[in-house]
């Protein structure tokens, strides 16, 4: 029998010559062998960074097309895509009310490919919203909120609110009528409250309605201020909140013991029976 | 029970059952049970990864083929002084702005409002252990669910063509004062019809988890309504009509 590495294979350091050095850049990267046994599709897993999120094995139920339908994973892909692009896009883009919309035009009109880009962006986020909105869906009429599972649900809704934030704060950028005319709605919602001031005839003293316009605006009319915070929002805050927001999704996840599943045993906090 | 467990290991079993699992399977050699993973489990490697880069590769594609067929919408540069008739919100949105024509406070701010805090508190309001990683519970779950789908969609199905022919509050008295709007339109109308709704359901079939199947089949469905009217019916002034071509002006 040789000698063998913690991972297996037989240590680089005893092949010599050039074929011994690549083996050794190699292993020092990818090191395990190649996925064919029960160990080294472990090792594949828990050696990588990004896969190690997932489990080494996964309940058969979890995989059952018919069961989450896709439905997260397609979240979190419409999201990837959406930051890929929205980085192409931020290239090219300029938040100011003067520059905005001619950045826009020019993406459309003359960078090649810019149209596509944006395209995809914005056909990306509607379909973002629709999938997250059948991800809730697909959780809840599977009774998956329960077991241990609550409070993941409730990172859910925060990452529903974050998704419709996202979407919508990126609606005023491209800075055209149809942006301006629907942020306009949102923000007189926010002034909303001065129905109420006004009506108990109050407003003079707490404008509360007002207030909220301002913060969400930066001024009483949708203008240049308005147009950097949402920017602000659309490109930093949001994407960053909602991206912790994800990890901290999927590894609830892996703490509850992978999805939801007939049968599974109910199991209480802490270890304690319900 | 009263088996004697050592603090650290009962720590570690929060929220997961116990595992029969683990790095300690990845022995040399074949053992007995090869092919058939312990608690019906299968590695991970590569059969989940298979799926998820083939989700990620259908939607990309899906993604590219809508972009290459249809471009995104881009009018004229914004203008505050020609206002947008009828000025409408992303598609999502649109259901709520159905509401806010009577009161922004509520159809805006509270309605969405509770129904954020009523989804964020579902978990903890059913709390049974029952008709978990089953679609729909189970077949009672099934039949309340198309009842409750039937009755939110003739409520605000109806609620709208109410409105439509026949107005609201302020139509029938132009001098009402708007706390009473507030509190009673049609956004108000609909929460109290789930509350009522699913007390209901609870009393019938004594489970919470068809009460939160009544609320959550109530909320998607009236969703789905608000957001259909909104997007297909309204035009300038946000009139109701069945299909843009009859918008005045020639649009
Ligand atoms: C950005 C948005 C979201 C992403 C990327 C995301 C991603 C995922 C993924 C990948 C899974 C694994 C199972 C599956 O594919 O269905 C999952 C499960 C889950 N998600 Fe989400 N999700 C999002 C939003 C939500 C929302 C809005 C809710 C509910 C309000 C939610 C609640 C849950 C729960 C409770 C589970 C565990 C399900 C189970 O154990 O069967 N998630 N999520």
């Amino acid at each position: 029998m040789m000698e063998t590495h913690s991972t297996g294979i037989k240590s680089e350091a005893e092949i010599g010559g050039v074929r011994g050095l690549l083996r050794h850049v190699y292993r020092s990267v990818i090191r395990h062998g190649y996925p064919d046994t029960p160990r080294n599709r472990s090792l594949v897993i828990i050696s990588n960074l990004f896969l190690h999120i997932h489990s080494v094995r996964v309940h058969k139920n979890s995989l059952r097309a018919g069961y989450t339908l896709g439905l997260g994973v397609l979240s979190f892909v419409f999201f990837i895509i959406l930051a890929v692009t929205g980085v192409i896009l931020m290239v090219y883009y300029i938040p100011s009310p003067d520059q905005a919309y001619d950045r826009i035009k020019d993406l459309e009109f003359v960078i090649p490919g810019g149209r596509l880009i944006r395209n995809l962006h914005r056909w990306s986020a509607h379909g973002m919203v629709a999938v997250v909105i059948l991800h809730m869906a697909r959780v809840f009429y599977t009774g998956s909120y329960k077991n241990g599972r609550e409070f993941n649900w409730v990172v859910g809704i925060v990452l529903l609110v974050l998704t419709l934030g996202l979407s919508y704060s990126g609606y005023l950028l491209p800075w055209d009528q149809l942006a301006f005319w629907a942020v306009t709605i949102g923000a007189n919602i926010a002034a909303s409250p001065v129905e109420l001031t006004d009506a108990l005839g109050i407003t003079e003293y707490a404008d509360i309605g007002g207030m909220t316009k301002r913060l969400l605006l930066g001024g009483n009319e949708v203008g240049a201020d308005a147009l950097i915070r949402f920017y602000v929002l659309h490109c930093v805050v949001l994407p960053l909140a909602a991206a912790v927001g994800i990890g901290v999704h999927f590894w609830r996840i892996r703490k509850d013991g992978g999805l939801s599943r007939p049968g599974e045993k109910a199991h209480g906090h802490n270890g304690e029976a319900p | 029970m009263s088996v004697a467990v050592k603090p650290e290991i009962r720590r570690e079993r929060a929220f997961t059952e116990p595992k029969t699992y683990g790095l300690m399977a990845l022995a040399r050699g074949k053992t007995a049970a090869v092919d058939k993973g312990p608690e019906d489990t299968v590695p991970t490697w590569p059969t989940v990864m298979i799926l998820e880069i083939t989700l990620l590769m259908g939607a990309m594609a899906a993604m590219m083929i809508l972009s290459l067929l249809f471009d995104a919408p881009l009018k004229e540069i914004a203008n505050p002084a020609v206002p947008e008739n009828p000025a409408k919100a992303p598609w999502y949105f649109l259901g709520l702005q159905e509401l806010v024509g009577y009161s922004a406070l509520m159809g805006g701010m509270i309605i969405p409002l509770i129904v954020l805090i009523g989804l964020a508190l579902i978990p903890y309001l059913d709390r049974e252990s029952k008709g978990i990683g089953q679609w729909f519970s189970g077949s009672t779950g099934k039949r309340v669910t198309l009842r409750t789908a039937v009755f939110s969609f003739v409520l605000s199905a109806g609620l709208v063509a109410l409105t439509v022919n026949f107005g609201w509050l302020r139509s029938w008295f132009p001098e009402i004062n708007q706390l009473v709007i507030i509190a009673i339109n049609p956004g108000t109308v609909l929460v109290v019809g789930v509350v009522l709704w699913s007390l209901l359901v609870v009393r019938q079939t004594k489970s919470r988890r068809m009460g939160a199947i009544a609320v959550f089949t109530f909320f998607l469905v009236s969703f789905v309504v608000l957001t259909w009217v909104a997007t297909f019916y309204r035009g300038p002034n946000w009139d109701f009509y069945w299909s843009s071509s009859q918008w005045p002006g020639g649009h």
